[in-house]
């Protein structure tokens, strides 16, 4: 398969690019850089990345898109437009260009380019770097991709992070930082560019080792500097013998960071680092409050290109003061159904149509829509404000045959997915629809506030919220639940797990929250987490339950803005 | 903030860069210009579905889930504009029946009224949630209007790229008036829209990648597979409603031509548009009901979302098999096309985004007119298969010295059917093109071409083809997906 793709690189004619790492550079490039496609985003994780002129530069670039992509690095100098414009010109040519997998005709004006990737593919581009300090653009050559997915390759003079950097290698099988003192390193010696870099193990496996870095810092003015420290699995940073980073544990690649303040003159630095097995990353950087990134390692911690490209923040508010504002989409510990409320007093809510029932309670800001507005709208968003309560979830009402028989929160059904496989064998959980209950819609009041509907076997119910503060003005909301049609006997609605009796008010604490039933008989058994306080159901047949945080906190109604 | 400032520079650079995209070429504006319409100020017009009103309204949707309704947007450019609705979850479908407007969106498919008059909706009834969501934004879900039946049909998209992991992911399901979920057909990887074809079947259009070598327009036929085995997990929940699971299909690279004498209830892609040459990302479908809006009655218009187009696409049903040809129709779309809908009166509204996927277009929103003028530019109007070749019939008679063998170029070829991500063209045909007759009207070509191959994408230019007013055809190439060869009589 190499040979196959050494052949088309030369039958393109590609300039320097080559497709294996020069055997010259003994497994030491002068720079590892890795651009990602990131997912749903239409985005490289790096709009921006620096080398030194002359660099030999080992550029990985990987697809963690469900689209294909390429990434094209440009010869000459440009900004981001330039990169968009060499883009349009190839969209331009069309079926020619198709032939080329989007690649440009003209192999001259490119420094290195990956293929066009399929979803979760990665390929290495080896290339040597520019002599001349400049920007030169890189961007994906897919028609349409361009106007987003475009970045800079800096080319700039730069220092060496350590003149003394060492390093120790040790071998072992641990599952977090070991004790340093107590092993004897299996290799040690100098790193001569300076950079910390996992490439000083050689052509060592990469599973199952340790590493310790040693060098002096030299800090030229007092400021504060933003450390980040990235690795896959486990570390520790020790500045002046005071451990200050903490990384620890195996995990994929994660960043920690820390602001610190350095006084001008020498730091000694220690960077310890373990691997287990699988993937391994290591990458440390600083950041001056003033002025730009100190980077120590040849690898970037991924989270500052996280940071380089932020999700807007689109806070929800009504359209009019006094309105609630609704919100339907992925919500963080509601199912995919989820309905947000936002009431006007800091109040929020989110109903789950899945299971019919209230998912959350919380109060502050409603939702910030910038996730799910931005490129196709990956994950789920949390609520914006705060002291979050999940008083009940899964479905709210069950027949229960004996006061013993468990609660039955989900619908849920097995089944064997796979990709690709006449005969899956991986099993995942499925939602199936529950019979005994089938959401119906909600109605808007004249104040936007949504009454919602649902079946449940013979019955119909309501499902209306509105605030209601209490004393001193804490943040709470009246819940009334209307039930009509054929009741069944024994049929109990589930409020909530609650961690204890009913005060004096008759308000049963829940976490953030306490709540207090009207117009049913409720009753007490053991939970999974809690007490399950339950309450048995008539038709016709109203329920109001009264929900109030514990805290007056002064001034947190702004919390999350 | 010195971030802000590279993308001011960004955008600026955009701006000088317009000519490359965005711009209707003049010949295709002599015939269907397009009209930009102005859409509220205050709000991302993400069309996302388009649906048309009693008294010459139009409703649409928009990827951040609210439904505007607009009054004046048959004429001049600036319509009217007042929100019906808002809060819901990314509406893909839209139709209004019986004065209720019905959303199909991500998590089920909702019909709501103005009950006290205000303007705004204030019902939302849930007609079915009978399908699964995960959370993965991949997982949209499209719907058609209602059928003579009353029924919605909606097309649930697979998971991620590779996997269904929720209730009928890859599935399309009939929603009955009643709100009833009928499994209608499997095998669906990632649709764009769907729609009716001339005689009120479904269609819908599927995009590139695992097990779609191209994008295509598939035709759902009851109880079809469509290609896509990822889905077909779900048959134990459907009570039978289309018999068990399809044949599994071979895993290594095979072809559909192929594979549909293993599996009968693979129905192949009814028009493959070829990726990369006639678009990236199909979408929305609308039927050309009449004569209003030029000579193209019973074909399809497609929209397509990375291109900024609208295709044009024939249909033929040859052995009980839908196939035909597409044409490049429309170019220069403000942003990608997600949503189209043609009225009676012959406008055609368009609509779309490129937030996620990009377009050549350049804005991240649109909604723009296209009108016929009266003009009928110079067309291969059908191409139809024919025993021993194809016969075109045209928009104006043809210049007869024109009617020869080297005014056609022909090439022929299909895609590997395959778990990956796509496929190149591959067993590449060159089939020889002769002119074998020309009606006396001069519209009609009948072309031998050898040899025909099953299953092939054939590709036909017709460059050096003259009118008898010496033009050229304006979009001059037509790809044929030749499912079925018709039998001589």
């Amino acid at each position: 398969m190499n040979r196959l793709c050494v052949i088309v690189v030369v039958l393109l004619g590609w300039g320097d690019r080559v497709k294996a790492e020069p055997p010259e550079w003994s497994a030491a490039p002068d720079a590892l850089v890795i651009v990602k496609t990131t997912e749903g985003t239409m985005r490289y994780n790096l709009t921006e990345f620096t080398v030194a002129p002359g660099a030999r530069v080992k550029l990985r670039v990987e697809n963690e898109d469900g689209l294909q992509h390429n990434l094209v690095l440009l010869r000459s100098e440009g900004n981001p437009a330039a990169g968009l414009a060499f883009a349009q010109e190839i969209w331009a040519e069309g079926e020619a260009a198709l032939a080329r997998g989007w690649m440009p005709g003209d192999s001259s004006k490119v420094l290195a380019a990956s293929r066009l990737l399929d979803p979760k593919v990665s390929e290495d581009l080896y290339f040597v770097a520019p002599e001349k300090a400049a920007d030169y653009p890189f961007v994906c050559t897919v028609p349409g991709h361009a106007t987003i997915m475009n970045g800079i390759m800096k080319v700039r003079q730069a220092k060496p992070a350590f003149k003394d950097l060492r390093y120790q290698l040790y071998e072992g099988d641990w599952s977090s930082l070991p004790d340093f003192g107590s092993l004897t390193p299996l290799a040690s010696g100098l790193v001569p560019d300076g950079m910390i870099s996992l490439d000083v193990i050689g052509k060592r496996k990469p599973d199952r080792f340790a590493l310790v870095f040693e060098g002096t810092l030299e800090v030229e003015t007092d400021d504060e500097y933003e450390f980040f420290l990235g690795s896959d699995d486990g570390s520790r940073l020790i500045l002046d013998g005071e451990g200050e980073l903490e990384n620890n544990g195996i995990h994929p690649p994660k960043t920690v960071s820390k602001k610190l303040k350095l006084t001008k003159g020498r730091h000694s630095l220690r960077l310890q680092y373990f691997e287990a097995a699988g993937g391994e990353a290591l990458a440390l950087a600083a950041k001056r409050k003033k002025g730009g990134l100190i980077q120590f390692s040849r690898e970037a911690p991924s989270s500052f290109n996280k940071k380089d490209q932020p999700l807007p923040v689109i806070a929800l508010r009504p359209v009019k003061e006094g309105e609630a504002v609704l919100y339907r989409n992925f919500i963080l510990g509601s199912s995919p159904r989820g309905i947000g409320v936002g009431y006007p007093g800091g109040v929020n809510l989110c109903w789950d149509a899945d299971v019919c029932n209230l998912a959350l309670l919380w109060r502050g800001a409603f939702m910030d829509a910038g996730r799910h507005w931005s490129g196709r709208g990956v994950g789920d968003q949390p609520p914006m404000g705060f002291d979050v309560a999940a008083p009940a979830k899964g479905y709210p009402l069950q027949i229960l045959s004996n006061p013993e028989e468990g609660w039955r929160a989900f619908s849920i059904g097995k089944i064997k997915s796979e990709k690709d496989v006449p005969d899956p064998q991986r099993e995942i959980d499925l939602k199936l629809p529950n019979p005994d209950y089938q959401f119906l819609g909600y109605r808007l009041d004249q104040h936007r506030f949504p009454e919602f509907r649902f079946r449940f076997r013979g019955m119909v119910v309501t499902d209306r919220s509105e605030p209601e503060p209490g004393p001193g003005g804490v943040e709470g909301l009246l819940r009334v639940l209307t039930f009509s049609g054929a009741d069944e006997p024994r049929t109990m609605q589930r409020i909530a797990l609650v961690q204890g009796e009913a005060d004096e008010s008759g308000f049963y604490p829940a976490g953030p929250i306490a709540i207090r039933v009207e117009g049913g008989q409720t009753q007490l058994r053991p939970g999974e987490g809690g007490q399950e306080l339950l309450v048995a159901i008539t038709s016709p047949g109203e329920l109001r339950i009264h929900y109030r945080w514990t805290s007056v906190i002064g001034g947190r109604g702004a919390a999350g803005k | 903030m010195k971030r802000r400032a590279t993308l001011i520079l960004f955008l600026l650079g955009l701006v000088s860069l317009r000519p490359v995209s965005g711009a209707q070429p003049a010949e295709e504006a002599l015939y269907y210009p397009i009209t930009r319409l102005a859409t509220p100020a205050d709000t991302l017009f993400e069309v996302g579905a388009l649906e048309l009103l009693p008294d010459r309204k139009i409703a649409l949707s928009t990827r951040r889930g609210e439904i505007w309704i607009g009054s004046g947007a048959y004429e001049g450019s600036t319509p009217q504009w007042s929100l019906f609705a808002r809060y819901l979850h990314e509406p893909l479908g839209l139709s209004w029946k019986d004065g209720w407007l019905y959303a199909t969106q991500r998590p089920e498919v909702t019909r709501m009224k103005d009950e006290d008059g205000d303007g705004s909706a204030d019902l939302f009834e849930c007609v079915s949630d009978g399908w699964g969501i995960k959370g993965d934004y991949h997982e949209y879900a499209f719907g058609s209007r209602h059928d003579k039946e009353g029924n919605l049909w909606v097309v649930l998209c697979l998971t991620g790229s590779f996997t269904a992991e929720s209730l009928y992911r890859g599935w399309v399901l009939r929603i009955t008036p009643d709100g009833k979920v009928i499994p209608t057909a499997c095998g669906v990887r990632s649709p764009g829209g769907i729609g009716f074809g001339p005689e009120g079947e479904v269609f819908y259009t599927d995009n590139q990648g695992a097990w779609n070598g191209s994008s295509s327009l598939k035709h759902v036929k009851v109880g079809s597979f469509q290609g896509n085995p990822n889905g077909n997990i779900f048959f134990p929940f459907t009570g039978g409603a289309i018999g068990g699971p399809p044949t599994y299909p071979t895993l290594t690279e095979t072809r559909i031509v192929s594979e549909r004498k293993r599996i009968p209830e693979f129905v192949p892609p009814a028009v493959v548009l070829p990726h990369g040459k006639l678009g990236h990302s199909p979408t929305g479908i609308a039927l050309i009901e009449n004569e209003k809006f030029g000579p193209f009655k019973g074909q399809l218009l497609v929209g397509e979302q990375t291109f900024s187009q609208v295709q044009r696409v024939f249909l033929e049903e040859v052995n009980g098999v839908w196939q035909g040809a597409a044409f490049s129709f429309l170019n220069g779309f403000q942003s990608g096309n997600i949503a189209v809908r043609l009225a009676e009166d012959g406008t055609l509204f368009t609509g779309g985004s490129d937030r996620g996927w990009g377009a050549r277009g350049g804005k991240p929103e649109s909604l723009e007119r296209v009108r016929w003028t009266g003009k009928v530019p110079f067309e291969v109007l059908e191409m139809r298969a024919r025993p021993d070749g194809f016969q075109l019939r045209l928009t104006e008679p043809v210049d007869p010295a024109t009617a020869v063998a080297s005014s056609f170029q022909m090439a022929a070829y299909t895609y590997l059917y395959r778990g990956a991500y796509g496929s190149p063209e591959v067993d590449r045909v060159s089939p020889v093109v002769e002119v074998a007759g020309v009606s006396a009207d001069g519209l009609t070509i009948d072309l031998s071409v050898q040899p025909l191959t099953q299953g092939h994408v054939h590709e036909l230019s017709v460059a050096g083809l003259r009118s008898r007013a010496g033009r050229a055809v304006l979009h001059p190439t037509g790809y044929y997906t030749l499912n079925e060869i018709p039998s001589g009589q």
